[in-house]
């Protein structure tokens, strides 16, 4: 594992504005990583110092060298927010137009063929659909041969099979070593392919770990079940925190899932369509930034 | 060199075989109005001296219409779909496309010599030394340069509508008070005095005198010079600015932590 990226008490303000205030955090290679927050909380900030486009305190080197330098940005490719319309421009046109600016570049057709767009190489970016202009702009971060990627908001504007295909080829593209930070907030699909999740909040990062780790970090299972047995039988029971009657029967919320399932044990006989659901990465991000907010 | 032939492809493309409307304007306008005032609105042939003039007229005004429309527009549409924020992520910035896009509007700047050069030897029997052609496109691209430097501030406006108000302003006064579009000693005097102190006035003179074969007055060559070193300085400037400001906002983040 080599280090791509490494930030140590990394700070960016706007006159009278702090943005960024004090972030610490290394990426190794073949990472795959969430990078999650509310609107403001750094995100875009963040990835425009690493692209050096604006001017950090603190450390931060990629690939060893400085944010912006030659060296970084021949491994980067970067998907950013909006695609390019250029008009009078093709598909072709416009990867070839920028393979040329990158030592290694991948050939435009061979990039074509792998994304299955070749049909769309010799047509006008102007004439070119939403989804098809976000795999455009795809292939447009990967055609330097990047090793590390970083992707803001990539499907917005892609329907849900663009959607689908997209998260695969994250899956491939990271399997074949390349590193990749995406911001999003379609969670659900983000907590399919990313291994780890950096979450900020007003310029901090108040979570870096897995899913696993924050689930454990916040343990809270919602248990759902029908029975005849009275209520509050079961607010006692080991873990449980809470209960409440709904339409689909009884719920438990529990901070410890498997002491709670242990105490229901004996009184299986008497449960009936049990579902059990953990958190959603979109909730756990809800609670841990309200619980940080009220710090 | 082989980023720079690249991006000259890719533009070349994109605004001469695929952007009409630039074509028109560039020219095939000034070519038509060349027709136009030397063969069709006259009972009587155009004299000699009139059809080199309107030549070197012509050549200038397409200059204009190129730099204060042709690359200022190009130049922003660039920078508000993003493609100039792409290409500065590149390992080689932006550079190459700045080389390049001053390159193509020079060669377009050849081009129009050509193209009117043309016209006014099969339409008017204008003849000229192969010394005086080659004078003319050096002279015709140096005078151009002012002109694109005005075009690349321009571009800096952030709206297109802005820029189209700017351009016009600055395009069709420019034309008149230079004398493009008609002889400048017509002008009032008042209106001479402003002309003499624009860019394509320094050129149009500077081409006359290729044409009607006279020796070039040293003037129109300082008042050129002080134009390209002025707006050079300006440019200049501005980017010491931008470099400033940076160092300004490093200097100021500190204390963030307070």
């Amino acid at each position: 594992m080599t280090t791509l990226i490494q930030a140590t008490e990394l700070q960016f303000a706007y006159p009278k504005h702090p943005v960024l205030k004090g972030i610490d955090f290394t990426v190794q290679t073949g990472e795959l990583i969430g990078l999650i927050g509310a609107n403001g909380a750094g995100k875009t900030t963040l990835l425009n110092l690493l692209l050096g486009l604006l001017p950090a305190q603190g450390q931060l080197t990629i690939f060893g060298a400085a944010p912006g330098s030659r060296q970084a940005k021949a491994q980067l490719g970067i998907m950013r927010q909006g695609d390019l319309v250029l008009p009078g421009v093709t598909v072709l046109d416009l990867l070839t137009d920028l393979a040329a600016y990158y030592p290694q570049a991948l050939a435009p057709a061979t990039l074509l063929a792998e994304a299955g767009l070749t049909d769309l190489a010799h047509r006008r970016l102007t004439q070119l659909s939403g989804g098809q202009l976000r795999r455009v702009s795809l292939l447009t971060a990967l055609v330097g041969r990047p090793r590390l990627l970083l992707l803001d908001e990539p499907t917005v504007g892609m329907d849900v099979m663009v959607q689908a295909a997209f998260w695969q080829q994250m899956r491939a593209l990271q399997a074949r070593g390349i590193t990749i930070i995406i911001t999003s907030h379609d969670l659900t699909a983000l907590q399919a392919v990313a291994q780890r999740f950096l979450i900020m909040q007003a310029g901090r990062f108040v979570f870096d770990g897995s899913l696993a780790q924050l689930q454990a970090a916040q343990p809270r299972t919602e248990i759902t079940f029908q029975t005849d047995l009275p209520a509050g039988q079961f607010a006692q029971l080991a873990g449980v925190q809470t209960v409440q009657a709904t339409t689909n029967g009884l719920q438990l919320i529990s901070s410890d899932e498997t002491a709670t399932l242990q105490a229901l044990a004996p009184h299986l006989n008497a449960l009936r369509q049990v579902t059990i659901t953990h958190d959603s990465l979109a909730t756990m991000l809800t609670q841990l930034t309200q619980t940080e907010a009220s710090k | 060199m082989k980023i720079v032939t690249q991006q000259l492809l890719f533009d070349g493309q994109r605004q001469l075989k695929r952007n009409l409307p630039f074509l028109f304007f560039s020219i095939l306008m000034p070519a038509g109005f060349y027709i136009l005032f030397t063969r069709v609105m006259s009972d009587t042939p155009s004299t000699p001296q009139f059809a080199k003039r309107y030549l070197t007229s012509m050549i200038v005004y397409s200059g204009l219409i190129s730099a204060n429309f042709g690359l200022a527009i190009m130049l922003l549409r660039d920078r508000k779909t993003g493609y100039q924020a792409r290409l500065r992520l590149t390992p080689s910035g932006l550079g190459p496309y700045r080389i390049t896009m001053t390159t193509l509007f020079l060669l377009i700047t050849g081009l129009t010599v050509g193209v009117l050069g043309g016209l006014a030897v099969v339409l008017n029997q204008v003849t000229l030394t192969a010394v005086q052609w080659a004078a003319l496109v050096l002279v015709a691209g140096l005078g151009e340069v002012p002109l694109l430097l005005i075009g690349y501030g321009l571009s800096r406006l952030n709206r297109e509508e802005t820029l189209n108000l700017a351009s016009n302003l600055l395009t069709f006064p420019g034309a008149i008070l230079t004398g493009l579009w008609w002889p400048f000693a017509m002008l009032p005097h008042w209106a001479q005095g402003v002309g003499r102190l624009l860019p394509p006035y320094f050129t149009k003179r500077l081409l006359d005198a290729i044409v009607l074969a006279q020796p070039f007055a040293w003037q129109h060559w300082i008042g050129l010079l002080s134009w390209l070193l002025g707006l050079g300085a300006v440019g200049y400037g501005q980017r010491y600015l931008k470099k400033m400001r940076l160092t300004w906002h490093r200097s100021n983040s500190n204390g963030l932590n307070e």
